[in-house]
């Protein structure tokens, strides 16, 4: 699987964009909070008339939309989440708490667009329009301006990567090149957790609760303000999730050693000095224990053992506003991560400085730029499985990002031109354009395409590995995979169109359609006309992929609001003259075809909630594993009871149509991937 | 292999260095001062917490009364102007919205909601006590309302709108206010 390295220069760009996106969720005819947020990357700040003010029906948004209304800027510059000339979809910290779900991947489940597969109890395999893997490549996540993807392997620990979620504000999803803001390696798609500000979150906050899977879990928080005005949260979580059920792969006798347990503390403080200066402090420590089985050479069946992640990390920023349409803002960032296991080793710091601004300029033009600086030190030991040469390594990266956002026909649509410049050390000079238009139409409906170009660099693995791959026996003798220190940069061609528009008042409907033509992708080939065998890295596979994602809301009546998406999919990819890479198109079947969800969001009175879900993934077949993945279609439920103002009782059921089903295998690393179980947990949160 | 590279590095950040310069250079010529009137401010934020009276009209629940229109009553100075016309004529629990303002507290006898200008912070006491155990919700942007009695106080945190909510002002009133309203509030509490 993947083996990447990577190091984008991400942050807070995300954040500003973010700000943009914000009340998406509700789609149509619903304001995007702040003013200035047009900014970035893909708001389409396509005004509302020139009246002062804001739009009329302000009186159809939802109240979580409202609340994301920057007063002081909106005057100028109402935006709606609807214009932004990308692919978006936000996840409330309402949704979260309805769609009863215990952790990030099980809420990425009902983003169109994505592919989310549990490999085990603790492994996710997460992308966004194909190429999915544990190790998924083109993906990029952050938590508060906080890239959370690994440059060793590239992809992300999910099951290390954990925040609160009653403290989560919302949780964008960008499919789709992120490139000129985001930096490398959001080839396909950005996603962005955003936690609430401290002054948001004051006053105690406790939620525990036990299941047959969620074997017991607990998050505590605490907020309040100091004397001086700062207001401030701690809080502190913990989880232990049984392993999922041991499947039968023939020739390894089942058995699920998966469970996981995770610890994690952190805290956050926001003040702000006179209106002009805003600042954050905030940062984490956590451990985790994932139960895994895996394939070692030293042993003829597989191994027990627990991998220990730990890590901790920091987080400044600042913010100035020089005036309504200007503002400034510093970010910096420490962040160490550690994870032990016989196969996989992390022992990896970054700091990670950036600085951007926003300027209106003149009536037209909104401009956003910025410089970012990341280091990243790595000295891990060798795996039982491979080693890196250079053992250790300090890898720099360099990132520059301008764009332009320019309102022509009476702001009706918008232009957007942007670039970001990168250098790293391993491919050099990377540019990533894009342009993107949002046209809105008389009916408030918005039209929109882009045309972009990202890259997705290297690992540092894919450079200074030399691994051994074990596959699961009965099959092919085991394969050396050296690094390459010619391996490229994968390049994406992506061509986006998009239309969201409204049926009546209470339906909103968003459509996408893109086309990906890609290059340069990685392949493994084999260059030993016998065993035993060896390959190394190269950029020898081209290809495509296209499809669309259908996303609507229906608002009923109400008390109730039908929700459903459908993601159609198709990869097409080609080894180019000389490869001789057996793996690398197994990635045209491990992603579904087709995927639909469809849910409900019921108010049975003022103190119960009923919530019920259906998920659907067509079948797939994965890399190395000869039986395919079943297509499953699966429900979720909840049902909440406010018996008075701030305890919720919950029971929440997971998984409901079938005892088991498998979702996912791993690849290049061999764990024993387990199937996911039914669950049910009950639930109380109390909040004082 | 790796000299190379430093090099290579050091040939890039010259050149990163003279696009900073540049970039810096732009932006010091961009930066001119900028500035919205406050009144715009203001008109932008009474916009936005008109949209929030409808909502808190829309979450909270009334005993059976007589009234065949919801009436939406603004005592004193009205901070939001023709913000409330769209407000008028909406239909909260299917009965039409109607607005109506009042200079004096003597007349609220007919209202569902009563937004509590600040020009009447002075008589707040004497007003939450005015009140007491009718079924309406009082709303207000008076600083510590709900601690004085009040049902909902709106706050500014972070240049977004907030409010908090007095379950127990709530109670006496026979108000019932949905957990939805209650779950986004800053601050809940259950004083007095």
């Amino acid at each position: 699987m993947g083996f990447r390295m990577t190091f984008e220069a991400q942050r807070m760009r995300v954040t500003r964009l973010s700000a943009h996106l914000t009340a998406w969720r509700n789609r149509a005819g619903r304001y995007l909070g702040g003013c200035m947020i047009g900014l970035l990357a893909l708001a389409g700040s396509v005004g509302v008339s020139a009246a002062p003010g804001l739009p009329a029906d302000l009186m159809d948004m939802s109240l979580e939309a409202l609340m994301d209304i920057e007063i002081t800027s909106c005057a100028k510059r109402p935006q709606k989440k609807s214009e932004a000339a990308a692919a978006v979809f936000v996840i409330t910290n309402e949704d979260l708490r309805r769609w009863g779900v215990m952790n990030v991947p099980d809420a990425l489940r009902r983003v169109p667009g994505l592919q989310v597969a549990r490999i085990d109890a603790g492994k996710w395999a997460i992308t966004s329009r194909g190429f999915n893997s544990r190790f998924a490549n083109k993906l990029l996540v952050l938590i508060d301006g906080r890239s959370v993807y690994t440059p060793l392997f590239a992809g992300v620990y999910w099951e290390a990567n954990e925040v609160m979620l009653e403290d989560v504000e919302r949780i964008e999803v960008i499919r789709g090149p992120g490139g000129s803001l985001w930096g490398a390696n959001a080839v396909n798609g950005v996603i962005n957790i955003i936690t609430k500000s401290a002054s948001d979150t004051q006053g105690a906050l406790v939620s525990t609760g036990v299941g047959d899977e969620e074997r017991g879990f607990a998050s505590l928080r605490y907020g309040n303000t100091t004397s001086s005005g700062k207001n401030f949260r701690v809080y502190g979580k913990f989880h232990s999730t049984d392993s999922g059920k041991a499947i039968d792969l023939g020739s390894i006798p089942p058995a699920a050693h998966d469970d996981h347990e995770m610890l994690q503390a952190g805290f956050r403080m926001d003040w702000d000095h006179g209106h002009a200066n805003s600042y954050t402090i905030q940062g984490d420590v956590y451990g985790s224990n994932s139960g895994q089985q895996l394939l070692l050479a030293s042993s003829p069946t597989p191994v027990t053992e627990d991998a220990e992640y730990s890590g901790g990390n920091l987080l400044y920023r600042w913010t100035h506003r020089a005036g309504p349409d200007s503002d400034y803002t510093l970010q910096a960032y420490f962040d160490g991560v550690s994870l032990k296991s016989a196969a996989l080793i992390e022992d990896r710091n970054t700091l990670d400085i950036d600085f951007q601004q926003h300027r209106g300029i003149g009536k037209r033009h909104d401009l956003v730029w910025g410089l970012n600086y990341r280091s990243i030190r790595d000295h891990p030991e060798a795996s039982q499985i491979y080693s890196l040469n250079p053992p250790s390594r300090t890898v720099n990266l360099f990132t520059a990002f301008i764009q332009d956002e320019i309102g022509l026909l009476e702001d009706r649509l918008k232009l957007t031109l942007g670039s970001k410049f990168e250098h790293n050390e391993f491919t050099g000079f990377e540019a990533q354009p894009n342009i993107r238009m949002a046209w809105q139409t008389d009916a408030g409906n918005t039209l929109w395409g882009a045309v972009s170009r990202a890259v997705r660099t290297p690992a540092r693995g894919e450079h200074d590995i030399n691994m051994q791959v074990i596959p699961q026996a009965p099959a092919p003798p085991p394969l050396t995979i050296m690094g390459n220190r010619d391996f490229d940069s994968e390049n994406l061609v992506a061509w986006e169109l998009g239309y969201r528009f409204s049926l009546a008042r209470q339906i909103s409907v968003d459509l996408t359609g893109f086309y990906n033509k890609y290059d340069d992708l990685r392949t493994v080939d084999i260059y030993t006309p016998a065993p035993p065998l060896e390959a190394s890295f190269n950029n020898n596979m081209e290809g495509n992929t296209r499809g669309f994602e259908i996303d609507a809301r229906w608002k009923l009546r109400p008390w109730l609001e039908l929700n459903a998406n459908y993601t159609r999919l198709e990869i097409d990819l080609d080894l180019k003259n000389g490869s001789t890479d057996l793996l690398s198109l197994g990635a045209e079947d491990a992603s579904p075809e087709h995927q639909y969800n469809v849910w409900i969001a019921a108010d049975l009175d003022h103190q119960v909630e009923l919530d019920a879900g259906l998920r659907y993934a067509s079948s797939i077949e994965t890399p190395g594993f000869t039986t395919p993945i079943d297509d499953y279609i699966a429900l979720d439920m909840r049902l909440a009871w406010t018996p008075r103002p701030g305890l919720e009782v919950s029971i929440i059921g997971q998984n409901l149509l079938d005892s088991s089903h498998p979702e996912f295998n791993p690849d290049f690393i061999f764990s024993v991937p387990t199937e996911v179980e039914r669950s049910v947990t009950g639930k109380v949160t109390l909040k004082f | 292999m790796y000299r190379a590279d430093t090099t290579r590095l050091k040939t890039v950040c010259a050149s990163y260095r003279l696009l900073a310069r540049r970039l810096l250079l732009a932006a010091m010529l961009l930066c001119g001062p900028a500035s919205v009137s406050a009144e715009e401010h203001t008109q932008a934020e009474y916009q936005v917490k008109a949209a929030f009276l409808y909502n808190f009209a829309r979450f909270t629940s009334w005993p059976e009364h007589t009234n065949s229109t919801f009436n939406l009553c603004i005592l004193g100075d009205d901070p939001f102007s023709e913000a409330l016309d769209a407000l008028t004529g909406k239909t909260v629990h299917n009965e039409t919205l109607t607005v109506t303002r009042l200079d004096h507290p003597s007349a609220l006898d007919g209202c569902e909601l009563v937004y509590i200008s600040a020009s009447y912070s002075d008589e707040l006491n004497e007003i939450i006590a005015l009140l007491q155990e009718q079924a309406i919700l009082t709303v207000s942007d008076i600083d510590a309302f709900i601690d004085h009695g009040g049902i909902i106080g709106f706050r500014i945190i972070d240049n977004k709108i907030r409010f908090e909510i007095n379950t127990s002002a709530a109670a006496r009133a026979g108000l019932a206010i949905s957990s939805k309203l209650l779950s986004l509030a800053s601050r809940v509490s259950m004083e007095r």
